[in-house]
């Protein structure tokens, strides 16, 4: 994170990195040393350019946004958080069905089937607590 | 003969109504465990998660909630529709959750 400072970061002003990015720079005091760009357009196209040199986003979809857009880019620095992922429901829902799909959902999680659907689509498995969810990519 | 035809029309409109309202009733009285379907508001193009594949909607999401569905006995529904609309959807009952 400290490489941070003298850079250009591009989040979009919506965003959970853009929301962290400045909690950051306030908790340790680096107001003016790390320039915060506050964008919608795409930012891996930002950085590539050489517009902005750092954003954050998720190591799992890092490499498929790299494929898609060609761009050169690469994931430095540690971790920074875990992101949940959920499927949403009115809080008066059916309790006979929340009950049956919660038990659904933890059985996938310890049966491997969450672990194979994870693997097939990112090569590594999300379905246990981690901490290396969001991290930087930075030009090449 | 006027008088006649507006009260035609009044009890067409009294019937109309009374039919929308015993359609709403009926598909609000019957609980998620008695219908056995999950209806699911999609955006289908949020790739991993949801999106088509040779015309057909797939990603870790779908997966999961077949999956899931098909081992408690339950079909599931696609709603296609905005992601900014989904939690609106799920609010009003017209759906019941979002992927």
């Amino acid at each position: 994170m400290e490489d941070l400072v003298g850079k250009r970061f591009i989040a979009d002003p919506k965003s959970v990195a853009y929301e962290f990015i400045n909690e950051y720079i306030e908790e340790n005091n680096l107001q003016g040393q790390i320039e915060v760009v506050a964008s919608e357009a795409e930012a891996f196209m930002e950085i590539e350019l050489g517009r902005a040199d750092a954003t954050f986003d998720s190591i799992v979809l890092f490499d498929n946004k790299c494929e898609k857009g060609d761009y050169n880019l690469k994931l430095i620095g540690e971790p920074v958080g875990d992101q949940k992922h959920a499927f949403p429901f009115r809080k008066d829902v059916d309790p006979e069905f929340l009950e049956a799909f919660n038990k659904a959902i933890k059985d996938m999680m310890e049966d491997g089937f969450m672990t194979d659907l994870y693997m097939d689509y990112f090569g590594i498995d999300i379905s246990k607590p981690m901490s290396d969810n969001v991290v930087i990519p930075i030009q090449e | 003969m006027k008088k006649k035809l507006l009260f035609v029309l009044v009890v067409l409109a009294i019937i109309i109504l009374a039919i929308g309202c015993s359609n709403t009733e009926e598909s609000d009285s019957e609980s998620l465990s008695e219908r056995k379907v999950l209806q699911v508001a999609t955006p289908g193009q949020h790739y991993p998660w949801n999106y088509y594949e040779s015309g057909e909607l797939v990603g870790i999401d779908i997966a999961t909630l077949e999956e899931a569905c098909r081992r408690i006995g339950y079909d599931v529904e696609y709603k296609i529709m905005m992601v900014e609309l989904i939690y609106g959807s799920i609010d009003a009952g017209k759906t019941d959750t979002g992927a």
